[in-house]
Order: structure tokens, then C-alpha cells, then sequence
């Protein structure tokens, strides 16, 4: 609430207009004159003039000769509220995703870093195509090189594909809830796990309390998929992502599940 | 020099961001409802206002799903959460640029990728130190005072100063490490100087790493373990040594670390 107190009278003011808003955006290229905006974004002349010299007033925007550039303020709350805006895409985008679901696996700092995710694709399944989502997943998990994933459930063709991957050498790190450890185990066969961690390209770690993320990262993609309120995990919707900053956002999170998972000693 | 600059994309996708920062009960009530349930009496108190502006805004947010009402209470939504989540980043992002809006319109900011504005929330309990009319050297002093207590140091260095290089030698000299950044002109300087030897004799048994960047450095950035300190220099070119921003928290010296990572990236070794 303090920090609104500081800030929330300038974002009101830039975002009170529309047109404030375009011009900054339009600014962040480098420096315009009025009639450039004009042509470029259809505005009238005169309200571009009227907001320009409010934001002008206000240490966003200084007259250099003719044109009009962002000050270094200018250039910092446009920088600050696109990335605000990527994350308010990110949610609105993917709403039913993120609507009615349950989000405490994700830590604040996760939450910070949401923007990370913008662009993201949200896989859904259909009445044509029921298995949609555990389609894509598979077929992620085919093609890639390299894969950290958190399993809070255990579907039976995960091992078979698990068990796939570290005969073929690709290096598998699992983070699974307590509860499905030693199915996963038996389902993989224990020999191929104990192989896969001698030769080194496998780990498996557990978590005695609940998890509530499903989350495979791979060399190329991130997906995630959540539980619903009513503590029953959402197979019907995946978000899924081939940008690296998004990756990178996943990875982060698997590493801290990973620093408080236990790891499989095997005798 | 980085060139990170975001594209404009679509002012479309603002209608949601205005939608919430254009009022400010809006995000007054999503920044209350994050902490607990609230019902219209307990708005009323917290915020003084009449019960038709607060009905208005949670019917407001009701209707894209950010907040749920059940038996008379407001709570968030999940996409709720995550919108509070998000504006309480923002507000904190904006917070250090806000409480000296001077310091940021006369300094140069061109050696600050535009990436490391998106996460400022972290330099939210940062201080100005600033020289005053009763002590000119008083920023100039306490970064001395705090360099000779820094234990390791990573250091993006464009100015020769040999004060900070004298402490710097006390500090390795007591046993800690240093990783430098500079530009080919300190770093002839350095060269030329009486220090230079002693860094050479650190660098041999691993204490000190000279890196070097090809461009102009428009920062000096101290990180230590307890404290990080960014000075920056006057859009006229000129350092100034009268303020700096200091951060003796986590936060400060974890965005620290991820700006010098970057600028580590795209240095070479020297030394």
C-alpha cells in the first residue's frame, strides 16, 4: 500500500489517456515530431500537442529542436509498463488458465517474473480431441535433448516415455510428490533408474508435502499445468512455451522445488 | 553500449493496464483484498469513501473475474491473485525512479540495459547517499568507509581514482577477491600506475580477474557481500561523486549481480 502511495498518482496520470499512452509508446523508437505521431497513429494533431506538453510538464517527454524524445524517466515508465503490460497479457490471454486454479506452487518471486511468460500458447482439449494436451506433452518429450520434470501425478505412459529417454541417453531430472515415488519407480523398472543414475544422465528426487505444478522444461519448450480449487490436477489445459525466457522461468522454478527435494538413494 | 530496447507492440493490449491504473480505487482494492477477505463494511473503514465509489470499483472488478463475492465477502480470484501479484511488483518497480525523479532525469542511464528496469522491485530499499552543503565529501567518504569493510568485490570501475584503489589493495591484501570491469582507458591507467604490479602479484595466486569492455562505461558498480552501490555520471558526461544509490539488502545485491552478469558477458579477460 505504501508503494502505491508514491507511485499511483503518475500511473494514473499516464494512464488516464490513451493518447498519453500511444505517444510514449511511439517515443520509445527515439525522437518524433508531432506530425510524424500524427501520421502514424491517426490521432488529431491537437491532441497529440495537448498530451505531449502535459507529459512534457510532467518530465516524461523534452522538445530537442523540433521533436519531441522520452526523458531518461520518460523511457523507464514505458520500459517498467510494457513489461507490466506483457504480464496483464500473459494472464488475460490464457484467463480460464489461470481463473480457478490453484496458483500457491507459484512463489512471488515466480509471480515477479510472469512477464516471462507472454506469448505463451494454451493447449486445450476439445470434444474432437479429448487426450489434446496429453498429446502435446508426449510428443515434447520425444524430441528432446535434455528435460527437468516436476510430477505431482502419475499418468502410466510417463514412465514408458521416462524409461525411452534414459535408454537413449537424453538426461532426465524428476522431481515427483512422495506419494508416487516408488510406482514411478517400479513403473520405470528399477534397473533402468538405477542405470540411469549410474551412467549419470537420470535423477529422481521427492517431496514429502504436496505438489501442486506439473512443469517440464526441456532444451526447447516449458509447460505448465496446474490444479483446479477442487484439489483435482486440470488435464485439459497446458501452457506451453518456446521462448528462452519463458524456459528460463521454469528452470528457476524446478531448481528451488529441487533444493527442497530429497534425493533417491538407491541400495 | 547495450541496444535492448523493447519494439512498440500493439497499444491494444494497454486497455487492460489502463483499465486498472487509470482509478485508483481499483488497485487499492485489489491490494487490500490480497491480504485477506474484506466485505463493504470493512472497505468503508480502511478506505473512508462512500460505498457507492467502492461498490462500483468490485463490481468493476468483478466483472473481468479478478475478484469473487460470496455471502456478502470479496475475495480474489486465482487471475486476481496474479493481478495483485503483478501491481504490487509494478508499484515497487517504479518506487526507487519515483522518490528522486531528479537523480534519474540528470544522470545518464545508457550503460543500464533496459532489462534491468523490469526488475527494480529489488532496489526498493535502496538510499541516496548525497553530499550536502555541510559536508561536500560525505557520498565520497561513506564509500570509502564501506569499500574498506567489502570483504569480495565485483567492481565495474570507469573512473582512476587512487583512493579506491589503495583500499582495494588493503581488502586483497586481508585475503579477498576481486572481479574488475573497466574500459581500455582506465585500464591504461591502471597499467601506468604504482598499483598495478601488486594487482599482477593477487592476480597470480587467483585473488584478482581484470576484465575488459570495449565501449564507454557510464556506471560504477560496487558489490560486496553485504551492500551494493551504484553511481552513475551527469548527462554531460561528467562522474558525479556527490551521490550514490546504496542497498545493503538481498534484493539491492541480487539486482546488482544480475547487472554485472551482464556486463561480464561482454567483457574479456585483461587480467
Amino acid at each position: 500500500m505504501y508503494y502505491f502511495s508514491v507511485v499511483g498518482d503518475e500511473l494514473k496520470f499516464l494512464n488516464n489517456s490513451d493518447i498519453r499512452i500511444k505517444v510514449l509508446i511511439d517515443l520509445l523508437n527515439g525522437p518524433l515530431k508531432i506530425r510524424d505521431i500524427n501520421k502514424r497513429s491517426l490521432l488529431s494533431y491537437s491532441s497529440i500537442s495537448s498530451n505531449i506538453h502535459k507529459l512534457c510538464a510532467e518530465g516524461y517527454v523534452e522538445k530537442i529542436h523540433n521533436s519531441f524524445q522520452l526523458t531518461n524517466l520518460g523511457l523507464i515508465y514505458t520500459t517498467i509498463l510494457m513489461d507490466f503490460r506483457d504480464v496483464i497479457a500473459t494472464i488475460s490471454n490464457n484467463s480460464d488458465f489461470w481463473l480457478n486454479h490453484d496458483i500457491s506452487s507459484l512463489s512471488l518471486e515466480d509471480l515477479n517474473k510472469l512477464s516471462s511468460l507472454e506469448g505463451s500458447e494454451l493447449i486445450r482439449c476439445n470434444s474432437m480431441d479429448i487426450y489434446k494436451t496429453h498429446k502435446e506433452f508426449k510428443r515434447l518429450f520425444k524430441n528432446s535433448k535434455s528435460l527437468k520434470v516436476i510430477f505431482p501425478y502419475l499418468h502410466p505412459e510417463y514412465p514408458k516415455l521416462i524409461r525411452r529417454l534414459i535408454l537413449k541417453g537424453i538426461k532426465v531430472e524428476l522431481i515427483v510428490s512422495k506419494d508416487i515415488l516408488d510406482s514411478f519407480i517400479r513403473d520405470i523398472g528399477k534397473d533402468i533408474v538405477k542405470k540411469g543414475i549410474y551412467d549419470g544422465n537420470f535423477s529422481i528426487k521427492y517431496l514429502e508435502e504436496d505438489i501442486k505444478i506439473a512443469l517440464a522444461i526441456s532444451n526447447e519448450f516449458i509447460t505448465v499445468g496446474l490444479f483446479k480449487l477442487d484439489g483435482t490436477y486440470d488435464q485439459n489445459r497446458l501452457l506451453i512455451s518456446n521462448r528462452k525466457k519463458a524456459i528460463n522461468w521454469g528452470l528457476s522454478i524446478f531448481d528451488s522445488y529441487a533444493q527442497s527435494a530429497l534425493a533417491l538413494i538407491l541400495n | 553500449m547495450f541496444n535492448e530496447r523493447d519494439s512498440p507492440k500493439n497499444y491494444n493490449d494497454f486497455l487492460t493496464v489502463r483499465f486498472l491504473l487509470a482509478s485508483k480505487m481499483r488497485p487499492l482494492l485489489l491490494l487490500l483484498l490480497s491480504d485477506r477477505e474484506y466485505d463493504l463494511n470493512d472497505f468503508r473503514e480502511e478506505l473512508d469513501k462512500p460505498s457507492a465509489s467502492i461498490l462500483h470499483g468490485l463490481k468493476e472488478l468483478e466483472r473481468i473475474n479478478l475478484i469473487k463475492k460470496n455471502f456478502k465477502k470479496y475475495s480474489l480470484s486465482s487471475k486476481g491473485v496474479l493481478c495483485s501479484a503483478s501491481l504490487k511488483k509494478l508499484f515497487k518497480d517504479l518506487y526507487i525512479f519515483e522518490i528522486n525523479r531528479d537523480f534519474w532525469l540528470n544522470h545518464s542511464i545508457e550503460s543500464i540495459p533496459s532489462e534491468s528496469f523490469k526488475n527494480t522491485y529489488l532496489l526498493k530499499d535502496s538510499v541516496f547517499v548525497e553530499s550536502d552543503e555541510h559536508n561536500l565529501s560525505k557520498s565520497f567518504t561513506r564509500y570509502l568507509e564501506l569499500l574498506s569493510n567489502c570483504g569480495n568485490m565485483e567492481i565495474i570501475l570507469p573512473i582512476f581514482l587512487e583512493e579506491h584503489l589503495e583500499i582495494i589493495l588493503e581488502n586483497l591484501e586481508n585475503g579477498d577477491n576481486l572481479l574488475l570491469i573497466t574500459n581500455e582507458e582506465v585500464l591504461s591507467s591502471l597499467k601506468k600506475s604504482k598499483y598495478y604490479e601488486d594487482l599482477v602479484d593477487f592476480s597470480k595466486n587467483g585473488q584478482v580477474i581484470i576484465r575488459k569492455v570495449d565501449y564507454d562505461l557510464k556506471i560504477f558498480l560496487t558489490i560486496c557481500d553485504d551492500f551494493m552501490s551504484l553511481s552513475l555520471f551527469f548527462k554531460d558526461g561528467l562522474f558525479d561523486n556527490s551521490c550514490f544509490i546504496l542497498n545493503e539488502y538481498s534484493d539491492g545485491i541480487k539486482w546488482a549481480r544480475i547487472l554485472f552478469k551482464k556486463f561480464s558477458e561482454k567483457s574479456i579477460r585483461a587480467l
